[in-house]
């Protein structure tokens, strides 16, 4: 009983990494432009979809199948801040994440005409490498790669935010837009950086969700773009380390409501959380001094 | 048929039940169809078989497998697909005989109709085989478009079953062998028609060696007919799809379902002149009264209830493909 009390920990921690991953890219671009990205889920099904189609298809090796999806991952960042940011007025405020909502379809649509609407299989699964057994719970290499990956990326995140100049710049912007661009920083510049990191976190996470499972459909886009942003509320809106956290957490508690509730709960308690940490907290869990916003 | 050649008209649903209506009705009203093929999916055969019987229009769905459809919508829709009771009861039997297996585990998709009612047919089936569902009261539950199934397996494996039995879709199906070869819960699985389909190989990979399932259809058969019809389909669809593997039993099942159609209509003198409502009358009553007509999919004779009594097949995978298991 303890034994599968604690694999559904580890299960539902490793899950919440990649939930990480995710909301704390909605978060950064959220911090800076103060709009969802609406197109971020659909990044993260790009990078999956075309890691996997680069094997199948193109017969890359597996390196070569994650450097080409991270690279059109960056193009499809591009594509958002140029199509919806870049050249759409800010004065109807909700026109660019309209426009996000209206890409993130068109990405959609090309995915599943490309794959006929079933998921793309990954040739290398586990990163063909043995599992690990401690104290009777299951980890895969994959599973490994996944948190190391994502503390190692959040990490970085996180030092960039303090320590960097962009992170300096990303701070000004999202404390006040008008006092940063009064200071000479290129608002528009910042945007496009905060966009470029989201997406490729989105795709790092696309990437390891195929590898750990095998496949990436493209119609999981919004399933995991609604998830991010319930995620990034419930951290705090805004708040980096308070996506990292409540990724972790949302992915620990749908871990054991499927185990000890059952399957039909696993889309409901996100948002239950959700609705409970609104009317307790409604800045959400971690929402601190504007410093820490990004 | 009779001299007229038949029109095709063709609507894509996406799966989505409002389409179904709304296309249903158009087809009948608009287009004027003498018939209906389709639509895919139980749960929007249940809404377009509706307004075929209010619009009196014949409807038959080549894949929809939930029972009652058609009977609650008589005489006007039918189901060419098997139904569950019958293709549970023969490939329960043989799961058991081949895998001396007692302790059955179930797990299914609460959100997809078909799987959640074919809990039932197959806990039965497996009973009637000599073997026990620990779980039937409390099964495993996931929803559809999960990838995820880490939890379930855990909890699969806590039970400690001699098999699994999945009441879901090949695509989850597939997701749920690969989360049972990585955590070692080492025991074959035996799924229903929603299984059964090559993309259930093409997406669980070794993973899914072992798994049994129901069919109507065999793409590999040495049958020269299913031969022709199977060489012919992969030709065509890999003009769109590169690596389309072979056509699943549902595609068959419309191409008989095709078939049986113009069959009726050559039978029943209709043709383009025919008024409609009595053309639609004709291909109604000849398709209640179909008989062990044989296809690509195997023989099909239509029961009472507008639900077809079809020859089952049981398959295993086995390096990469599926092979038939023999009595």
């Amino acid at each position: 009983l303890i034994e599968m009390l604690a694999q559904q920990i580890f299960n539902g921690l490793m899950i919440g990494a990649v939930y990480s991953l995710i909301a704390v890219g909605y978060t950064l671009v959220f911090g800076v432009v103060r709009l969802l990205n609406m197109a971020h889920g659909e990044a993260f099904m790009v990078a999956g979809i075309v890691g996997a189609l680069a094997g199948t298809r193109l017969g890359l090796p597996l390196w070569e199948s994650i450097l080409l999806a991270l690279v059109v991952c960056l193009v499809v960042g591009m594509v958002i801040h140029i199509a919806c940011f870049r050249y759409i007025s800010r004065n109807v405020e909700e026109a660019p994440l309209i426009a996000t909502l209206g890409l993130g379809l068109i990405l959609k649509n090309i995915a599943a005409n490309a794959t006929a609407s079933e998921p793309a299989v990954f040739e290398t699964t586990n990163l063909d490498l043995p599992d690990l057994q401690v104290a009777g719970i299951i980890i895969s290499p994959i599973d490994l790669v996944i948190l190391c990956s994502s503390i190692v990326l959040m990490a970085a995140l996180a030092r960039m935010i303090t320590s960097t100049r962009l992170g300096r710049q990303l701070r000004a912007v999202a404390g006040n837009p008008l006092a940063a661009r009064l200071m000479g920083i290129n608002e528009s510049r910042v945007t496009m950086y905060a966009i470029l990191i989201s997406t490729v976190l989105a795709g790092v996470a696309g990437i390891l969700v195929g590898l750990r499972f095998g496949k990436v459909s493209p119609y999981v886009g919004m399933t995991v773009g609604l998830k991010g942003i319930g995620i990034m509320v419930i951290g705090g809106l805004g708040n980096v380390y308070g996506a990292m956290v409540s990724g972790l957490l949302i992915g620990l508690a749908e871990g054991l409501a499927v185990a000890y509730l059952g399957g039909a709960y696993t889309d409901m308690i996100l948002w239950i959380l959700l609705i409970a940490t609104l009317m307790v907290r409604p800045q959400g869990l971690f929402s601190g001094p504007a410093g820490r916003r990004a | 048929v009779n001299g007229s050649q038949i029109d095709l008209i063709s609507y894509d649903t996406g799966g989505d039940n409002q389409q179904a209506v709304i296309l249903a009705r158009k087809l009948a009203t608009e287009n004027k169809v003498f018939a209906i093929l389709g639509p895919v999916f139980s749960a929007e055969s249940a809404v377009a078989f509706a307004q075929a019987k209010q619009l009196e229009v014949p409807i038959i769905s080549a894949s929809a497998a939930q029972p009652g459809l058609a009977a609650a919508n008589k005489p006007w829709a039918f189901t060419a697909q098997a139904t569950d009771v019958n293709v549970q009861k023969v490939v329960s039997k043989r799961f058991v005989d081949l895998y001396h297996a007692k302790r059955f585990a179930i797990i299914t998709d609460v959100k997809d109709g078909w799987s959640k009612s074919v809990v039932k047919p197959m806990v039965e089936a497996l009973v009637n085989a000599g073997a026990t569902v620990i779980n039937a009261n409390d099964p495993v539950t996931y929803q559809t478009g999960d990838t995820d199934f880490s939890v379930q397996i855990t909890k699969l494996k806590s039970l400690k079953p001699d098999a699994i039995v999945l009441a879901g879709l090949y695509t989850e199906g597939a997701a749920i062998g690969r989360e049972m070869k990585r955590q070692h819960l080492d025991v074959p699985a035996l799924g229903g028609m929603g299984a059964t389909d090559t993309q259930l190989i093409a997406q669980g990979g070794d993973a899914v060696n072992g798994w049994v399932v129901p069919t109507t259809f065999w793409p590999d058969s040495p049958d020269p007919k299913v031969k022709a019809f199977t060489q012919a389909i992969v030709e065509r669809a890999k003009l769109v799809l590169p690596d389309y593997p072979a056509p699943d039993k549902n595609v068959a099942n419309m191409y008989d379902a095709v078939k049986i159609t113009a069959q009726v209509m050559a039978a029943n003198n209709v043709d383009g002149n025919t008024p409609i409502k009595d053309a639609r009358l004709a291909i109604q009553k000849g398709w209640s009264e179909v008989k062990n007509f044989t296809g690509v999919s195997g023989t099909m004779t239509m029961d009472e209830n507008h639900e077809a009594n079809r020859s089952v097949l049981v398959l295993m995978v086995k390096g990469g493909s599926f092979v038939p298991v023999s009595d």
